[in-house]
């Protein structure tokens, strides 16, 4: 039921850096360098997946005093999300070769 | 004449540039402060979510090395504050009807636009009854227009076959017996309205009421 999502250029970039490396954790500020997207793209987009059930975060176990700057968010692929991230980026793949070169 | 001008362009010259690589110096040496300043501001605008977003993007400013870097992210974080806080007031309806014989349909309204939606529930909540019909009959066909674009969604395939089902059961009005759900969605999450989804079905004057009282309630924001 919660709301369906638009598959972008910046959410396919997203969702290609997720898929890459399943099982790691990234924060806001690696996803993008990875998926060469600014802030202002990257943080509504994230909001939007995590609602969407694909994505689920989670602060850093880490202690601000000690580390010297505020904890990270960490954002990782659900199991559903890994599947429907795969299934776009697959579905983008059979779409058309010009599409593929701009992914690649 | 000439001696002059040049003499005081010159010094034109000498002082702004002495007047730019202070500005510049200062605008380097600040980024940080500069930057969680921009970063505090932005998050103040998302309300209940302020101190998640603040500690996130400024830890994430952290990560950020060189000057340029910081103060893109601190502009690119205000700009994700609107658009964050314009996803979060967004209220979606949905209303999912089981259709017998042929599956689910689900059926979507955006209730959070800020001209479209308040302009209709003025109109059918207007005293004067040719206005109200008009906005009923607007609503009857936008209704039939998602109806049909729920279908062409979820049953691409299957669209012909359901014209000719819908016309039968308009004839033999089995579609009054359609049973629905109703759900809206907030914030990601999604609330069971469907006992006042059938009220509205049974008495539907009711849906100015129900509209009104989302907005008391904030449900929907302007």
């Amino acid at each position: 039921m919660a709301d369906e999502i638009r598959m972008s250029g910046p959410t396919l970039k997203v969702c290609k850096v997720f898929v890459e490396d399943p099982k790691q954790e990234r924060s806001g500020a690696e996803l993008s360098k990875l998926a060469s997207i600014g802030s202002g793209t990257l943080y509504p987009l994230l909001q939007r997946l995590e609602n969407a059930g694909w994505l689920a975060s989670k602060w850093e176990e880490v202690d601000p005093a000690e580390a010297g700057r505020p904890r990270r968010r960490f954002y990782k692929l659900t199991a559903p999300g890994q599947k429907k991230a795969q299934r776009a980026l697959a579905d983008l793949q059979t779409s058309a070769p010009g599409v593929v070169a701009w992914n690649s | 004449m000439e001696l002059l001008t040049s003499f005081l362009a010159g010094i034109f010259a000498f002082v702004g540039g002495i007047l730019g690589n202070v500005m510049a110096n200062d605008l380097c040496a600040s980024a940080p402060r500069t930057c969680a300043f921009i970063i505090r501001r932005a998050a103040k605008r998302l309300g209940n979510h302020k101190g998640r977003y603040e500690e996130e993007w400024l830890a994430d400013l952290s990560d950020r090395e060189t000057v340029y870097e910081k103060y893109n992210h601190a502009i690119g974080c205000f700009l994700s504050a609107g658009r964050i806080r314009r996803q979060a007031r967004k209220v979606t309806l949905y209303v999912v009807y089981t259709v017998p014989h042929f599956g689910p349909v689900e059926v979507t309204f955006n209730l959070s636009s800020r001209i479209i939606t308040p302009l209709w529930f003025a109109t059918i909540g207007s005293s004067y009854s040719f206005v109200r019909k008009c906005g009923w009959a607007v609503g009857a066909v936008y209704f039939l227009v998602r109806f049909v674009v729920g279908v062409r969604k979820k049953h691409p395939e299957r669209m012909p076959q359901f014209a000719k089902f819908a016309t039968e059961a308009i004839n033999n009005k089995s579609i009054a017996n359609w049973p629905f759900e109703v759900r809206v969605t907030k914030y990601g999450k999604s609330h069971n309205f469907t006992s006042i989804g059938k009220a509205v079905s049974q008495q539907p004057s009711l849906l100015s009421f129900a509209y009104e009282r989302m907005r008391e309630k904030k449900v929907i924001e302007r």
